[in-house]
């Protein structure tokens, strides 16, 4: 996002040019000073429509590459995804269980802004890509994790990605934790928009950032165009 | 308890009763998932098939006894329970009642406890075909199997004598008298259960030795017209005499007297908590060092400390929430 004046590593609330007059966003430095983060976007909430998104990745940061053992789950709000009888099966409670606690530190803080701003919208996270090969790209790319992968003494080539389908399943799971989660404080869950999904159900290659989790611009056009219907 | 007596003395088989190697696996009442620790801590080798995967460590425990057992099928108290079970994991018994909805969740009459129960009609079938296969391995590659019988009340389905771990309404589910009713199980259907049920075991695992035991602790309750003190009597006077007949009917099948090292008078008052119900810990200690007695021991295996829960996948999570951390910080940036 562009915002109209340069970052001075403080948090605070600036607005943002190239989403028009009355956008604001909060500026932060990396990782987040969580409680400033906070104050800052509760400070310009009031009698405003405020959108967060924040803990949705939590499904690739957990369960990227492949579990050992394998193992595989049923999506309960999508049944008929083919289910991998081959490999161990683990209750999708159990799962849930595993993400839950990651999206439940933002309940409370939506609790707060949902208290003092006009609307409260939880945005819901991009589809996992489903081209394993573009994200082994970027892998082998990123420097970062190169490096990462050699101090833990770990081959690039030994790496192996969970499979798509159980990324993809991973994902619906978190939508549905971070959605009743929304619901549960009256804020409103903003899903993913249709159009950036392939009909697999993954992040269309259009809007791939070029990293291993992130969406594009592009992508983020379309959310903040989800997000005005909400809005208006 | 006199100096003299030796617990172990108590116990007369010919040969040990677990050896060296051997794969063992348990089911029974409560008192039967006390053994599994100390069988472990011990080093011999407790079969597991089910809630095996390190995913299973990061989050809250299953309830009651579902993840202690070498499969997930939690406390079994009867052996129509047991019988049961293995006739359903063999395919040879569908019960009428399979399944309770309740609110979200796809309850298993026969496991109503489960904390991490299916949310869909489709993960209701896999996960129950999945303890069924989990039940089928462990029962058909153990090398020893120990059951301990608990109780002859039970719970049935009026529909087709499916026997419920627990009165309907109680854990989950709701009773509703025109479907369920009591059932104090008779010695001759005890008995007959536990015989159908070893002869069905070899079948699928010939050579498997069965060991058999009566769990200690009393009733807590019971259902009968009477003090909970007679039917607890009556109770376990039934399941030693069902066991003892399946000792004496079958070769590879033995008795180990738990139930009267506990109960018996010699016992010490401390055998027993407080509450005079719960079996203290200084009783399954002393059980458990006279069952050790009666296997197959190395000086290296005494006293061997619990194999370790196998974690095998931290450095994948580590990676990929390293990368995803930095990722996040890389796209922050680029704003």
């Amino acid at each position: 996002m562009n915002v109209t004046r340069s970052f001075d590593g403080s948090t605070t609330i600036a607005p943002i040019a190239s989403h028009g007059d009355g956008v604001l966003g909060v500026l932060s430095p990396w990782p987040r000073p969580l409680e400033a983060f906070w104050a800052a976007a509760l400070e310009g909430a009031k009698d405003r429509a405020v959108a967060v998104s924040y803990g949705g990745n939590i499904h690739l940061a957990r369960f990227l590459f492949a579990p050992q053992p394998m193992f595989d789950f049923v999506a309960s709000e999508h049944p008929d995804l083919p289910l991998d009888e081959s490999v161990e099966l683990i209750p999708e409670a159990a799962i849930r269980a595993e993400l839950a606690p990651h999206v439940i530190n933002v309940r409370p803080r939506l609790e707060a802004l949902a208290k003092v701003a006009a609307k409260v919208l939880y945005i819901g996270s991009p589809p996992p890509k489903g081209d394993d090969e573009f994200i082994a790209k970027c892998l082998r790319a990123e420097k970062f994790f190169v490096n990462l992968a050699k101090s833990s003494n770990i081959a690039l080539e030994d790496v192996r990605f969970s499979p798509r389908l159980l990324r993809l399943k991973l994902w619906h799971a978190l939508q549905a934790i971070m959605r009743e989660t929304a619901e549960g404080v009256g804020a409103t869950f903003v899903p993913a928009p249709e159009a950036g999904k392939t009909d697999e159900g993954y992040l269309h290659a259009d809007y791939y950032a070029v990293d291993v989790s992130h969406a594009n611009k592009l992508y983020g056009a379309q959310v903040v165009a989800n997000l005005r219907r909400y809005v208006d | 308890m006199h100096e003299s007596f030796d617990p172990a003395q108590v116990a007369t088989i010919d040969g040990p009763l677990i050896r060296l190697g051997d794969k063992v696996v348990t089911a029974g009442s409560c008192f039967a998932a006390n053994l599994v620790p100390y069988l472990e801590k011990a080093g011999f080798t407790y079969l597991r098939t089910e809630y095996t995967h390190p995913l299973y460590t990061k989050i809250p425990p299953e309830n009651l006894s579902y993840a202690k057992f070498s499969a997930g099928y939690g406390n079994i108290y009867t052996t129509a329970q047991l019988q049961q079970l293995l006739l359903r994991a063999l395919g040879e018994f569908e019960p009428v009642e399979r399944v309770w909805c309740v609110d979200d969740r796809y309850i298993d009459p026969f496991r109503p406890g489960l904390r991490y129960a299916a949310r869909s009609a489709r993960e209701f079938d896999a996960l129950t075909t999945a303890h069924l296969r989990a039940v089928v391995r462990a029962f058909s590659e153990c090398d020893v199997f120990i059951f301990t019988l608990g109780l002859t009340e039970g719970w049935v389905s009026k529909a087709d004598g499916a026997v419920f771990p627990a009165c309907p309404g109680t854990v989950a589910g709701e009773f509703d008298a025109t479907a369920h009713a009591f059932h104090n199980f008779n010695v001759e259907e005890v008995t007959e259960s536990l015989l159908a049920f070893i002869a069905k075991l070899r079948e699928i695992n010939p050579s498997v030795r069965v060991i058999l035991t009566v769990s200690p602790v009393p009733l807590v309750a019971t259902a009968e017209n009477q003090h909970v003190l007679a039917s607890t009597v009556y109770s376990k006077s039934v399941l030693r005499v069902a066991a003892e007949t399946a000792v004496r009917r079958n070769a590879g099948v033995e008795y180990f007297p738990s139930y009267e090292i506990i109960t018996g008078p010699q016992a010490p008052k401390d055998f027993y908590e407080a509450d005079r119900r719960n079996v203290s810990a200084s009783a399954v200690e002393t059980v458990m060092s006279a069952f050790f007695s009666a296997c197959e021991r190395s000086d290296g295996l005494k006293g061997a400390a619990a194999p370790e829960v196998p974690v095998i996948a931290p450095a994948a999570s580590a990676l990929s929430t390293a990368l995803v951390d930095f990722e996040c910080e890389e796209a922050a940036q680029a704003r």
